[in-house]
């Protein structure tokens, strides 16, 4: 029995006409009969049911898509975008924050480049001996050579540990540079010792430090026991939080 | 990650307690209301008939609420629309064979939604989402299809992609008579052939794709 043979015209007519409920009831039951005796018939039968349905499947599938553009589009807020906006929400809310912050203190960092001035440095004596090796370092600082005034500086400072001189240049050299950390403890060395000559300017270099550092609030008393001539300014802009 | 339990059933929950790694919170699905319920019976015929109105109007019926259920439960507008189709040829093949039995359900609409839904859930049950253990808990609609309709769907599978290699001319003849359902007559008609010629040529055509079936 060949199932794959071709199925003659008239019985393929017949087998359509059973399927599509097109015939008579005496012939339905005339065909169920034959079909119950005559394998191949039963076959050929199911092989067409299928091949049928498979033909009317593989249209209508090309018509989903037709349909589908029938639907009005109302924009879904799903899961997942919801998650975004909220992400987005979240990170607009912290950054409007972040900058809030940041404005805040800015102003401690404007503070510092509005009234920062590097200490003009002392007169030089190049004639004294014993002072050569600072003499000459601090001509490089005037020169805005902060980083071999340094070098020299902390060679000094070595050998004679606890000279408020070198120890006040040594952190206005570094603030020169900008690096107020470094500056800081150097300046706070000198106000160790409440009589020393840089006492003032090194507790207004403290204060102004202190700002460079965003810490307004620790910078405000040593800028009052300064006496710059803008000390008073100052004052005014931070105190104004 | 919270999880509203209250939505869920007993089972599932249990299931979620048990495993902390769950990425799918099942919303359920409410069922559609349509504004207008016509006579099942009618529309049930006119879809065997393909009518293109009737199909159509089922179509976009239930496609918002079967998206809304899929993207509330992990899936994307694309994924819904796949899996709408799917179920929506499913319905319609069902149909086709007799299978669809109007009496023993609520109607046309809430079946395709069911079995949307059901799709969508063994999609997720797939290899793709093994950390969603729980899910096996989940109560679902009795419509498993036995052994016997997986060798079908396989076949239909099989018929649909000879048919595309078919030609142009023999994919028209037989998708007017058997999708279309026109005469030959008609067909004939539109063709600019005898209906003798018509005929003849529906037969070569099916024989066609008969072989290309079987040659396998």
């Amino acid at each position: 029995m060949n199932h794959d043979s071709p199925i003659p015209h008239e019985e393929l007519d017949a087998i359509e006409r059973f399927l599509k409920n097109e015939m008579s009831p005496t012939e339905t039951m005339a065909f169920q009969n034959r079909m119950q005796a005559d394998d191949l018939l039963r076959a050929r039968v199911s092989e067409m049911r299928l091949l049928i349905i498979g033909i009317q499947e593989s249209a209508i599938s090309e018509r989903l898509n037709d349909f589908h553009k029938g639907i009005t589009q109302r924009p879904i807020l799903n899961m997942r975008f919801r998650r975004w906006l909220v992400a987005a929400a979240v990170i607009a809310v912290a950054g409007s924050a972040v900058i809030y912050f940041f404005n805040g203190h800015r102003s401690a960092e404007q503070t510092f480049a509005a009234y920062y001035q590097p200490d003009p440095g002392l007169i030089s004596s190049m004639g004294a001996a014993d002072n050569y090796d600072f003499d000459r370092a601090m001509v490089d600082y005037k020169k805005g050579d902060y980083n071999k005034s340094l070098n020299a500086w902390h060679e000094l400072n070595k050998r004679q540990p606890g000279n408020d001189t070198l120890q006040y240049f040594i952190g206005s050299a570094y603030l020169a540079l900008g690096n107020a950390k470094n500056a800081a403890p150097y300046f706070r060395e000198v106000l160790a010792d409440s009589s020393s000559a840089f006492a003032s300017d090194a507790s207004w270099y403290l204060g102004l430090s202190l700002l460079r550092l965003d810490d307004p609030t620790a910078a405000i008393p040593f800028i009052q026991r300064s006496v710059h001539p803008a000390r008073n300014e100052v004052l005014q802009k931070l105190e104004k939080k | 990650m919270n999880i509203n339990t209250s939505l869920i059933s007993g089972q599932i929950s249990e299931g979620l307690q048990k495993n902390p790694y769950i990425l799918v919170l099942i919303q359920p699905m409410t069922p559609q209301t349509a504004a207008h319920e016509p006579d099942s019976s009618e529309q049930l015929y006119a879809i065997k008939m393909n009518d293109e109105t009737a199909l159509k109007a089922l179509y976009t019926d239930n496609y918002q609420q079967v998206e809304k259920y899929v993207v509330q439960n992990n899936g994307s507008p694309d994924e819904a629309r796949d899996i709408y189709q799917e179920a929506f040829i499913a319905v319609w093949r069902n149909i086709q064979l007799n299978r669809f039995d109007a009496r023993g359900r609520s109607s046309l609409n809430a079946y395709l939604c069911q079995v949307a839904r059901n799709k969508w859930l063994d999609h997720l049950r797939s290899a793709r989402y093994k950390r969603t253990s729980a899910l096996q808990n989940e109560e679902s609609v009795a419509d498993e299809a036995p052994a016997s309709e997986d060798e079908e769907q396989k076949r239909l599978d099989a018929i649909k992609i000879n048919i595309r290699q078919l030609g142009g001319l023999c994919k028209e003849v037989l998708t007017r008579f058997y999708y279309r359902r026109e005469s030959l007559r008609t067909i004939s008609e539109g063709m600019n052939w005898t209906e003798a010629t018509a005929r003849n040529n529906k037969y070569r055509c099916l024989q066609k794709l008969r072989e290309l079936i079987n040659k396998k």
